[in-house]
């Protein structure tokens, strides 16, 4: 017994030590045998945006002799950050990471704000950032992030389609346009379904942006901390209705969830036009043999839009890194944000650049004079970022995740107004307990 | 199996009377080396005594603890909230959603696996030739991972690529939303489900059938039993202990169902696959409200023990041990 009693004591001590020592993780930068200071990445970008991401790491990795990024893909937006919160605050955890839940890292006190980093260096100028992304990545006042990947949901249409079917792209700007658009897709060039959305509460955020319409009460969580769900407005309702009613004409299909399975019947010509992020621009050249160019999502008849917000994600520094890893971190992070890496991301990927001056170099000049989608998405009129409503939602509690199940809700036959309500108020019920939990 | 080992050796011990005169010194020493043996098997038992309170003890002591708190980012207690948790548990419509998917997943997934796996069972249990590749086949689901699995099931069930509905094509009805209809996906990770579960079940049926006395067999066939017979009277009794224990397992694996729902589905669409593990899967990791997760945890557990009691209870009845 007192054997046993011993080993158990040992395993005890065992633990307790290892969890001091993850504890303590911070003072001392790891570095490699070259004493060059080791910084951990951890990244959701995936086939060809993963590969031009790994581009700009080994750029920078040989453009200096101090600093080695080591670059991890980590899945999605959601698997990589539930894995952060399993390891945070342990060796496990990275230094820097491509992510979004911006409230929740903030008021969790899990990242050293950009702004910090930016007001000690004389190099970086804050006001080259497009101001929309600036107003995006920003939270009490200061740059939490650093923008790196910004993208909006677009249609991508098949251009052989439009024009087989006598189609103008110029004219599809509001809901009924889009009907229309998609009814003469079917009936004139033989596709199964005019066009198709991913079920994503994500491009319910964009539509309600270009209406300037809030998911959440408080500016969409951009003047204080959200404590209600609002998107269940009429306006909400008649965004969900017209996409419910596309789909009981038979005009869009259901593929689901995941991008890959969207993309898929759009590829074979059995779509005419999907909703889809300006992240694949490059990835669809690369499958679609047919020629394809991108508009803006529509709004409803008699509004104008208020300019595009984007999605994405922005690069945020963990105030768990030793202070030197940090530092480093936030060297990679502005190389990343530079113009001429920008706009070879840009012109690689699909991704806007979140520098202005991007545009003026010329691997993006002839990328979009070569890719119609990628000048069309490129020369949409962003969001001037001084109308909070227009930008996605700053919130602890995601509501778009809440919206995807509202769609399937709908494309099940439920009523809109119903269906928005039930889900409004769940998620004001989760607001609350969040700010409970989370702000005394 | 490990249920009927136990119960067996239970009977036997008790079976053992104590001698009935003893005298105090014997009795002094008997009862030394009875303590003694406890101890040496609890150091034996050690190992596994020490894994099990790390990895099952802790955490489920823990989960208890957390489910009376609100939790922030971190997963870090920060509000006392009482029976809060477990008040919202029970009356929150998606949990109750959720349990419902969840017992009709069972009724579709436990008795279709054990009747699939028990034919095959049947018919690998014939002496043929070539009879070992069609039991290497009829098992091989067992070494395939439920996220390999669940990933060439979703291939198959792709709404306009998948082969499902190619063939469902050529007799021109139209394709069916497999995973993307709410009224069909549950349904579709039931089959994934029951494919998956099939080797496993078919090898510890064609187990207890190789382990079952043949003559019986002779005698019956002697008396002029068919086979038909033959499978109702002799195999399926004297399997009972066998298929109980696949039951049980069955039951508990169908509640605990969660890499196929991940892959397939997502607990979707609009919550029809949302089965309880994955639902507390997402509160916990998803909307990281690992307090209310815990409580659900907490409920799920006194439900498969409950269930499992009653199986143990009115199913042990109509086991034949032999």
């Amino acid at each position: 017994m007192k054997a046993l009693r011993k080993s158990v004591v040992g395993v005890a001590a065992i633990g307790a030590g290892a969890l001091m020592l993850s504890g303590c993780a911070g003072s001392e930068p790891t570095t490699d045998a070259e004493g060059q200071i080791v910084v951990t990445l951890w990244h959701s970008m995936r086939g060809n945006n993963g590969e031009a991401f790994q581009e700009i790491v080994d750029d920078f990795n040989d453009s200096q002799s101090e600093i080695v990024v080591n670059a991890s893909e980590q899945g999605m937006y959601d698997e990589a950050y539930t894995k952060l919160l399993q390891v945070v605050g342990t060796d496990e955890a990275p230094d820097v990471m491509q992510m979004g839940n911006m409230r929740e890292t903030v008021e969790a006190g899990l990242i050293t704000p950009m702004q910090e980093f930016i007001d000690a260096d004389d190099q970086f100028d804050i006001e080259s950032l497009q101001p929309v992304l600036r107003a995006s990545w920003s939270m009490d006042g200061a740059l939490q992030y650093m923008p790196q990947s910004a993208s909006t949901n677009v249609v991508f249409y098949n251009a052989d389609a439009f024009e087989e079917a006598g189609l103008d792209p110029d004219e599809v700007q509001t809901y009924e346009d889009f009907e229309e658009a998609a009814r003469t897709l079917q009936e004139e060039a033989g596709m199964d379904y005019g066009a198709a959305f991913l079920i994503d509460g994500g491009v319910v955020q964009t539509l309600m942006g270009l209406r300037g319409e809030p998911l959440l009460d408080n500016g969409n969580g951009r003047e204080a901390p959200p404590t209600e769900a609002v998107f269940n407005s009429s306006a909400g309702v008649e965004t969900m209705t017209w996409i419910q009613e596309m789909y009981e004409e038979g005009l869009t299909g259901n593929y689901g969830r995941s991008f890959d399975d969207l993309r898929q019947p759009w590829y074979a010509g059995q779509v005419g036009m999907i909703g889809d992020t300006t992240a694949a621009t490059i990835m669809h050249t690369q499958s679609a043999d047919f020629a394809f160019d991108s508009m803006p999502l529509p709004v409803p008849e008699g509004e104008t839009s208020a300019g595009v917000s984007t999605g994405g994600n922005g690069m945020a520094i963990f105030a768990d890194a030793p202070e030197e890893t940090q530092q480093a971190a936030y060297e990679f992070v502005r190389f990343a944000s530079s113009p001429e890496v920008q706009a070879r991301w840009a012109a690689n990927t699909g991704y806007f650049p979140v520098v202005e001056e991007a545009y003026d170099e010329q691997v993006l000049i002839d990328a979009m004079d070569e890719i119609p989608a990628l000048a069309s998405a490129n020369n949409q009129e962003l969001a001037d970022g001084e109308d909070p409503n227009s930008l996605s939602s700053l919130s602890g509690v995601s509501a778009t995740s809440e919206l995807s199940d509202v769609w399937e809700a709908l494309y099940d036959g439920g009523d809109p107004q119903t269906v928005l309500d039930q889900s409004a108020a769940e998620i004001t019920s989760q607001l609350e307990t969040y700010n409970q939990a989370n702000q005394n | 199996m490990t249920a009927v080992d136990t119960k067996a050796r239970r009977a036997r011990s008790t079976g053992r009377a104590q001698p009935p005169h003893e005298s105090p010194e014997r009795r002094r020493l008997r009862r030394r080396r009875e303590w003694r043996n406890l101890l040496s098997g609890l150091a034996y038992l050690s190992p596994v005594l020490v894994i099990f309170a790390v990895f099952l003890f802790y955490p489920a002591i823990k989960a208890g603890w957390l489910s009376f708190f609100n939790t922030n980012v971190r997963g870090l207690p920060t509000v006392f909230a009482g029976l809060g948790n477990y008040i919202a548990t029970l009356t929150s419509d998606g949990f109750r959603q959720s349990l419902v998917a969840t017992v009709s997943f069972a009724v579709m997934v436990v008795p279709t696996t054990m009747a699939i796996a028990l034919c095959l069972a049947v018919l690998a249990n014939e002496k043929l030739r070539g009879m070992a590749f069609f039991r290497t086949v009829y098992a091989l689901p067992l070494a395939i991972s439920a996220a390999a699995a669940a990933v060439v099931w979703r291939l198959i069930f792709h709404p306009s690529q998948g082969i499902l509905n190619a063939f469902l094509g050529i007799f021109g009805i139209s394709p069916v939303g497999w995973v993307t209809d709410p009224n069909v996906a549950l349904i579709s990770v039931s089959l994934t489900t029951i494919w998956m579960h099939l080797g496993f079940t078919f090898i510890v049926l064609l187990g207890g059938m190789q382990s079952l006395p043949t003559e019986l067999y002779e005698s019956a066939s002697l008396d002029g039993a068919g086979r038909w017979r033959q499978l109702r009277n002799i195999t399926v009794p004297l399997l009972s202990p066998v298929l109980f224990f696949v039951s049980i397992v069955l039951v508990i694996d169908s509640f605990q169902s969660f890499g196929q729902i991940d892959i397939l589905t997502q607990g979707g669409p609009a919550g029809a696959t949302n089965l309880i593990v994955y639902e507390i899967y997402q509160n916990a990791f998803v909307h990281r409200q690992v307090g209310y997760a815990s409580a659900q945890t907490v409920i799920l557990f006194l439900i498969v023990v409950v269930l499992s009691a009653v199986q143990f209870r009115f199913g042990e009845r109509k086991v034949h041990y032999q």
